[in-house]
């Protein structure tokens, strides 16, 4: 009787909505993740981890739903990623560009081949629109379901799958010739 | 569309990963508090002001009325919200919170508790518990003995918090920090950190000569078992009998740690906590409000009762920070940073354990220690991060 007690407390507790400390301690590899896929750039990533649970804080009380916080922990990353991308875009346009060695990218077991084949297609995202970009890396990168990549780029299906499209069509001519 | 490009990016997509593992996510969630930190500080800086001028005016007028309300200066110690119990003063008048002016408190857990402060001298404090449940958290006087009497039973007390709650003739007492003695007619108990117990046992009530065929309200407690149970089943029994209170979880979600503090505290502090992830919540929200201490003592407790939860390690990690940079006691927090890898001992939390180790045991002055765990760091991880300071506090440079 005290045991099965115990274990609805417990699952009482599990299905609380986490702390922000708690989310941070179970979602920061995954927002780094998502923030390194789109950003392509490992020195912003830790910065960009903090920006994103900084505006989580923010509006952390409003989840009700503890399932969900991973996927508007996802919401939010693309957020503050886009803007970051759009800030790079407007040093670009002022004539601050900042160049990076893409092909240091990828981790220490990647072969040359795919060390090239990763910088072709960042060099070519970094002439993308952020919303392209984005929507691409997330289906083609991160490996995202197309509903998922709607719902992470806050935008119907129609207009994920037009963006991944047109992305995919840039970067194929940009990498293959 | 699943071209040739399409299917090459998802061979080779597994090579991008940020290669976060605990170490580094403890290192980014520090800079993440010191971040909200310094936000939250400088909006309290902004609003700090007008609060002080609000909290003075209010201050003028309680001291005012209170000068008004008693006809005299003020007695040494307690004071009261409710009243203003002094020694061979109106002990009698019940009082809902009582203040007294070592920092200790005495405060109702329930709408119908009735406090009375019936002793109040340099050397010892006496309250009476008459019904409901109370709270006590004392400040620690070696020369004043601090005694609260529910019903048959005493608590005795010397720098501790602790809860007492009226069960007929028995009381239920619940101690978060530190150790009570709890006496009663037949025999006496301490109870550590983190124990409940209900006095007088059930054995020494059957031995009084009173007849069993008499009902009262004490017979229905005589059921109540164990005697003393651990922290994990008392809280939710006190939890019960108290008022709705605002979630110190919401409050330190929304980062108002001071308030949440006060909330946790309302709540039954360290002996409240569910589990070791409420421990850490916890904890955070005790040392961010200045009180690292008892930061400790949740940590403590959550990382006994949970050895086998694969958070110990992060919580073992923490509590040597807060023992380290907050409470100034490098030989635990080197202890702490030990058992951090010991029960983590791969991956990269151990290696920033093994490093903070270094710094506490050189912190704690033990030297010849700190050089040979710098050793094993420099052995271990030859191009480790921490390697300069590593080198700098076990003295290999």
């Amino acid at each position: 009787m005290r045991l099965t007690q115990a274990e609805d407390e417990r699952r009482e507790g599990l299905r609380e909505v986490p702390s922000v400390d708690d989310a941070f301690r179970s979602y920061a590899p995954y927002v780094a993740a998502i923030g390194l896929r789109i950003l392509g750039r490992p020195d912003e990533v830790d910065d960009l981890v903090q920006d994103v649970f900084i505006e989580a804080h923010r509006g952390f009380s409003t989840i009700r739903d503890p399932d969900g916080v991973k996927r508007w922990l996802a919401r939010v990353t693309v957020r503050v990623a886009s803007r970051r991308l759009e800030r790079r875009r407007r040093w670009r346009f002022v004539g601050l560009k900042s160049e990076f060695d893409y092909t240091t990218l990828p981790d220490g077991r990647a072969s040359p081949e795919t060390r090239a084949l990763l910088a072709r297609v960042y060099e070519a995202l970094d002439s993308l629109p952020s919303k392209l970009r984005i929507a691409w890396t997330l289906r083609h990168v991160q490996g995202e379901r197309l509903d998922a990549v709607a719902l992470m780029c806050g935008c119907s299906l129609a207009t994920a799958k037009r963006r991944i499209r047109a992305a995919h069509t840039a970067i194929r001519e940009a990498v293959d010739g | 569309m699943v071209d040739d490009l399409a299917r090459r990016l998802e061979e080779v997509r597994h090579h991008v990963e940020p290669g976060w593992d605990d170490a580094r996510v403890v290192a980014a969630l520090e800079r993440f508090h010191a971040h909200s930190h310094s936000r939250r500080r400088r909006r309290v800086q902004v609003t700090s002001a007008m609060v002080v001028a609000a909290a003075a005016a209010l201050a003028l007028f309680v001291v005012g009325w209170i000068r008004v309300a008693d006809d005299g200066a003020f007695g040494p110690q307690p004071r009261s919200i409710v009243s203003l119990p002094r020694h061979g003063q109106n002990l009698s008048r019940p009082a809902s919170t009582l203040f007294f002016d070592d920092g200790s408190r005495a405060t109702s857990l329930t709408e119908d508790s009735r406090l009375v402060a019936t002793q109040v001298t340099s050397t010892e404090v006496r309250v009476r518990l008459e019904r409901g449940a109370a709270r006590f958290d004392v400040a620690s006087r070696p020369e004043r003995l601090f005694r609260v009497d529910a019903g048959d039973v005493s608590v005795l007390v010397l720098g501790t918090a602790f809860s007492v709650r009226r069960i007929g003739e028995r009381s239920e007492v619940v101690v978060n920090r530190g150790r009570v003695r709890v006496s009663w007619t037949a025999g006496a108990r301490v109870l550590s950190v983190g124990e409940r117990g209900v006095f007088p046992p059930v054995e020494t009530i059957r031995d009084e000569s009173r007849p069993r065929s008499q009902p009262s309200e004490g017979d229905e407690a005589r059921h109540v078992e164990p005697e003393i149970v651990s922290r994990r089943r008392g809280p939710a029994r006190v939890r019960a009998q108290r008022p709705s209170a605002p979630s110190w979880r919401a409050l330190a979600e929304e980062g108002r740690v001071d308030e949440a503090y006060a909330a946790l505290e309302q709540a039954g502090g360290a002996a409240s906590l569910r589990g070791l992830a409420d421990a850490l919540r916890a904890a955070d929200v005790m040392r961010l409000s200045g009180h690292p201490a008892e930061a400790v003592d949740a940590l403590e407790g959550a990382i006994a009762a949970n050895p086998g939860d694969p958070r110990a390690a992060v919580a073992s990690f923490t509590l040597g920070r807060v023992l380290l940079n907050q409470v100034g006691r490098p030989r635990a927090a080197a202890s702490a940073f030990a058992r951090a890898r010991s029960l983590r001992p791969t991956g990269a939390l151990a290696e920033d354990a093994l490093a903070r180790e270094v710094e506490a045991l050189s912190r704690a002055g033990a030297a010849s220690v700190a050089r040979r765990r710098a050793l094993e760091y420099l052995d271990r991880y030859p191009t480790g991060r921490r390697r300069r300071a590593v080198q700098r506090y076990g003295g290999v440079e």
